[in-house]
């Protein structure tokens, strides 16, 4: 085949002829080392959740016990939480009530005690491992560190060196959801064919867009739809809608024109078919499920300006919409991605006001969304084969232990990480809790200010999720997460903790 | 107040229904237009298809004069008549009818703006101010409100900081980079209000960091060095970028911008707040609450040991002015928001070095800027030069698309119906929710790469995605088919038979440009028996025209 694959959708995306085209292509075509669906031949689903602005994580999971729990008091006056406050967790392996969880988080508390929830700790962007020594000569340190966008950018991108990268040009500005979705393709036969593996109604635009494959992006209240003058569409409106998607494919030789019209396409391709396959599946999910489903989701009184789980809710119904086989009217995916997200945790002042809302914000969406997994899978649809989920959070960065003069605290670099799902080996902490000692070595932090240096990278919290998902051989694992062989090799080779010398985490329930 | 703004708006009187009745029989107004086109293409004689160039780059919208004599500021004839140089001398004199309102009482600031962007006459100033405004960014979503003012908090500060904006227009960026610095509105943006060097106990802390990292990253340096022509400074050594400033500079600027706070009677003690915001007034100075230690700020400079609030705030600013990456970092994004998203470094340099000295050796003199570049070859003639047309142009903002379509079609507004905030929600519903930036970021970052192109730069391609392409044929929809009480279009005013039509659109939408397969496929949707009466064939030309690649993309 001398022409890539995409090459040839990006030269015929003016008209919907591709798509037949493309259908009759053998799914394995360039893809001798595919993905597999051997973990599970139901539906799975990754849900990312971007936290945007900067979560500040410090006080989302708080040691509670002896010289930790001290240190943390030390750095906070104004921010720290008392001991009474935290909700106390109780995870494996460590000491009863070694942890507590900010007092907004009671739900989470209850499904992290369940063993449907766990934490990764001090996980952000890397290059290589590195050590105090490295960090302060400056070797191979992600570039812009306590930049917003940069950061939100390597965390999305999964590469923290865009400019020294090797990686070519079109692929530095792709998202390791949407690189996953290259290659997680093969697994999905879809009813239409080529139907986005990755929908977004929020969160962070680069995460969802692969090399190849580009992701359905949908408002936040679900809504994707090509106006008409009457319902069903006239004559008059099928004559425009016709008119129109070839207008599209004149583009004046002008490159943006062309970038412009790529993206009409994907919209007008596939907007309908997610409408119906919706309507549809959802028909299929019993009724009384559907009604609790619906209740979960209700906005509490007086929080209008909540959006993560209007977004959840529309996650809910586009995973059933995927997971219901086409001859029952669904899309018939056997993987998605889904990205949501909401913003403020740039909290540099006031954070004792504001946090508290957002983490409460964010444990009634995770609730209400990991309860209707719970109810979908008992849910006779789906017979042996109930859609999985699994959810998990990502920021731009933690932020400084130490508070600042205005009751808020500022950019920092590692944090820790939720994981929430069935498939979760839960209750548990994993990777390695930093020092919170600011008097002492520092050798864990970029300063004075508790600026976390990450013990686990963005790549192997990545890519942990992404082989559940079906990623399968190393060169697949080399695609989406490009710098992660040379990091554990680097690890390898200069005697990092073993946790650094792994490429995979043990998150994940094995299959 | 929207009422003093308004110029040429007319009142629907009785009644703004339409009906899609039978054919209407008006001739095109502008026929006669073609015979004043100018036989050499020149700055002070410039064609009409550079003209609406220049109208596209420089205004909200191009509009047609429609026979009125002499025809008025801001039309295509008008620009025809008296050259470019002379239309932006113009345009740099005219003031706003009435500067944005922040009473409660008033319209929403995005309808105020959408209303100033449609109807007003001071076009260059309101879309340099916008371009401004996606650089120095403040959101209303992000000023809360305080029970310890009479006023809303978010539309007061944004209402200043807009006309601080349109004010600083074409002033001196050094004065606007002050005045920025000094706003309540920045000031609670991004934190420097109240930022003090000292907690209660008399203890030295470090200040917040937010507004000093922004100001250098986003206001006037960027993140790498940059040359002139605004590409970047590779080190050698290390094949890496070279930065242009470290983590010790934003601490260092943020302790020489330490201790300011709301205006107020006298300054709270060291450590102390005010509370009471005053999104009235500028920011004062406290030195109780200031790091008067030296600072060492960019290329080798400090700040004064023992200095004030106030003077270190001046050194702080005069040495960030000085900086050689402010030329062509400012020069190179003012050129992608008004003529093309990837400029090329010929035209970066040009406009930079006009940045860095104008012809009255002034430094930073904006009105020189964007004289700059709407005078640049790059910009200027019937199309951008050959050679580039593969390259040029930037896909039209959310908001500047409303406006060209609104201003194309000239409707009749009813201002009792608020026509701003339903122009301000379309644009919404497409990704630019004015003036409410979902960050600092703005709405789209000007480093954002254009889909499927292997490098080259489409800021606005960062907020195209499948939901808002289907708002942006949604918006387009809903005006020509609902026929919206508040926005009222006189379809008469467009050719009625088919070919005129088509012809009229390609003359005018699309400056000559009109490429024959699309003239084709608009004349065989135009024949189709379901294509239906005159009015309809209209507005299906106006709907396949307004969405089609060679309109979204201003070139």
């Amino acid at each position: 085949m001398t022409t890539t694959r995409r090459q040839f959708l990006r030269g015929a995306t003016g008209s919907l002829g591709f798509l037949a085209a493309a259908s009759s292509l053998p799914r394995w075509m360039g893809s001798a080392h595919a993905a597999t669906l051997g973990g599970y031949a139901g539906s799975r689903v990754a849900v990312c959740v971007f936290l945007l602005g900067g979560n500040d994580s410090n006080n989302v999971l708080v040691p509670r016990l002896g010289n930790p729990y001290q240190h943390y008091r030390d750095a906070r006056n104004v921010l720290r939480l008392e001991l009474d406050q935290l909700l106390t967790i109780n995870p494996t392996g460590l000491a009863a009530g070694a942890y507590g969880l900010h007092p907004s988080l009671t739900k989470v508390r209850d499904h992290f005690e369940q063993g449907r929830a766990a934490f990764v700790c001090n996980v952000g962007p890397m290059v290589l491992p590195l050590t105090k020594a490295d960090y302060t000569a400056s070797l191979a340190v992600p570039e812009n560190l306590f930049s917003h966008s940069d950061q939100q950018d390597a965390w999305a991108s999964a590469l923290a060196n865009p400019t020294t990268s090797t990686l070519t040009s079109d692929l530095k500005v792709t998202g390791w959801g949407g690189r996953t979705a290259d290659k997680l393709h093969v697994l999905n036969t879809s009813t239409p064919p080529d139907y986005p593996e990755v929908t977004s109604f929020g969160g962070k635009q680069r995460f969802s867009v692969g090399g190849t494959r580009k992701p359905l992006m949908v408002a936040a209240d679900g809504t994707l739809a090509f106006r008409t003058t009457t319902t069903p569409p006239s004559a008059f409106d099928q004559l425009q809608s016709q008119a129109l998607q070839d207008v599209m494919g004149i583009q004046d030789g002008v490159a943006l024109e062309a970038s412009y019209a790529g993206v009409f396409g994907t919209a007008q391709t596939f907007a309908r078919a997610r409408a119906e396959a919706r309507e549809e599946a959802w028909s299929r999910i019993d009724g009384v499920t559907r009604g609790k489903i619906e209740t979960l989701f209700e906005t509490p009184v007086g929080k209008d300006r909540w959006s993560l789980h209007v977004q959840l809710y529309q996650v809910v119904r586009d995973l059933v919409a995927g997971a219901i086989p086409a001859a029952s009217g669904g899309l018939g995916l056997k993987r998605q991605v889904f990205s949501v997200g909401f913003g403020s945790f740039d909290t540099h002042q006031n954070q004792d006001v504001d946090h508290p809302e957002l983490l409460a914000q964010l444990d009634y969406g995770l609730d209400a969304f990991q309860q209707a997994m719970n109810l979908l899978e008992l849910d006779p649809a789906f017979g042996a084969n109930a859609p999985q989920s699994t959810l998990f959070t990502m920021s731009d960065f933690s932020r400084t232990l130490l508070e600042n003069s205005e009751q808020g605290t500022d950019h920092a670099w590692g944090g820790h990480a939720l994981v929430m799902g069935n498939r979760v080996a839960g209750r548990k902490l994993y990777g390695t809790f930093p020092d919170l000692d600011l008097s002492g070595t520092l050798d864990g932090s970029t300063d004075n200010k508790g600026r976390w240096i990450p013990t686990l990278s963005v790549e192997q919290y990545g890519f942990t999720l992404a082989s559940w998902l079906g990623l399968s051989t190393v060169a697949e694992r080399d695609y989406v997460f490009p710098n992660l062989p040379g990091y554990v090799q680097d690890a390898v080779t200069r005697g990092f903790p073993a946790l650094a010398q792994r490429y995979k985490l043990a998150f994940m329930l094995p299959d | 107040m929207l009422r003093r703004t308004t110029l040429a708006l007319a009142f629907c009187a009785v009644s703004c229904a339409e009906v899609e009745g039978p054919p209407e029989q008006s001739p095109p107004p502008a026929a006669a237009l073609g015979e004043t086109q100018q036989a050499v293409d020149s700055l002070e004689t410039p064609g009409e298809a550079n003209s609406i160039r220049f109208l596209e780059q420089s205004s909200f919208g191009p509009r047609l004069g429609r026979n009125v004599s002499p025809a008025p500021v801001g039309t295509v004839e008008h620009v025809m008549a008296v050259g470019i140089p002379q239309s932006l001398t113009e345009q740099f004199s005219l003031q706003p009818a009435a500067p944005f309102n922040g009473d409660v009482a008033a319209a929403d600031l995005g309808s105020q703006f959408f209303l100033r962007a449609v109807s007003g006459e001071d076009q260059l100033r309101l879309r340099v101010a916008f371009a401004l405004s996606q650089i120095f960014v403040v959101s209303q979503l992000d000023i809360p409100e305080s029970p310890r003012t009479a006023y809303s908090d978010p539309k007061t500060a944004l209402a200043a900081h807009l006309n601080l904006l349109s004010t600083h227009a074409f002033g001196n960026f050094r004065t606007l980079l002050e005045a920025v610095t000094k706003s309540s509105a920045m000031g609670r943006y991004l934190d420097m209000v109240n930022n003090r060097a000292f907690n209660g106990a008399g203890d030295r802390i470090d200040p917040n960091e937010n507004y000093a990292r922004e100001m250098l990253q986003l206001f006037t340096l960027g993140i790498p060095k940059l040359n002139m022509d605004g590409t970047v400074q590779i080190d050698p050594l290390t094949g890496k970028p070279r930065t242009a400033y470290t983590e010790e500079q934003v601490q260092a600027f943020a302790s020489a911008l330490s201790g300011w706070t709301w205006k107020a009677a006298a300054c709270p003690a060291k450590g102390g707040a005010i509370n009471v915001p005053d999104y009235t007034q500028p920011m004062m100075p406290c030195n109780a609450n200031h790091d008067e230690r030296s600072q060492q700020l960019l290329r080798g400079v400090s700040t004064t040991a023992g200095g004030t609030a106030a003077v270190h705030l001046q050194q702080a600013l005069d040495n960030v002015f000085n900086d050689p990456n402010v030329p062509p970092f400012i020069s190179k994004q003012l050129i992608q928001h008004l003529v093309t998203s990837n400029p090329t470094p010929a035209y970066v340099n040009r406009v930079a070095l006009v940045f860095k000295s104008d012809a009255n050796g002034d430094r930073g003199n904006l009105m020189s800027v964007v004289r700059a570049i709407l005078e640049d070859a790059e910009a200027r003639g019937a199309q951008p030069p050959l050679a580039l047309r593969p390259g040029f142009g930037h896909l039209r903002s959310p908001a500047l698309f409303v406006t060209n379509v609104v201003r194309w079609l000239d409707p009749t507004l009813d201002l009792t119906k608020d026509p701003g905030l339903r122009l301000s929600n379309w644009s919404r519903s497409m990704g630019q929710w004015v003036p409410r930036s979902p960050s600092v970021f703005s709405y789209y970052p000007p480093n954002a790469p254009a889909p499927d192109t292997d490098g080259l730069l489409g800021p606005e391609f960062a907020i195209l995605d499948t939901a808002t392409i289907t708002a942006r044929a949604n918006f387009v929809h809903e005006l020509l088919y609902t026929n919206p009480a508040a926005i009222t279009v006189d379809y008469n005013l467009l050719p009625s038979d088919n070919a005129a039509l088509v012809a009229w659109l390609g003359r005018y939408w699309l400056h000559g440009t009109m490429a024959p397969a699309l003239e084709q496929r608009l004349l065989t949707a135009l024949a189709d028996p379901d294509a239906g009466v005159v009015l309809r064939k209209k507005k299906l030309a106006l709907y396949l025209t307004s969405l089609s690649p060679s309109f979204q993309v201003q070139r």
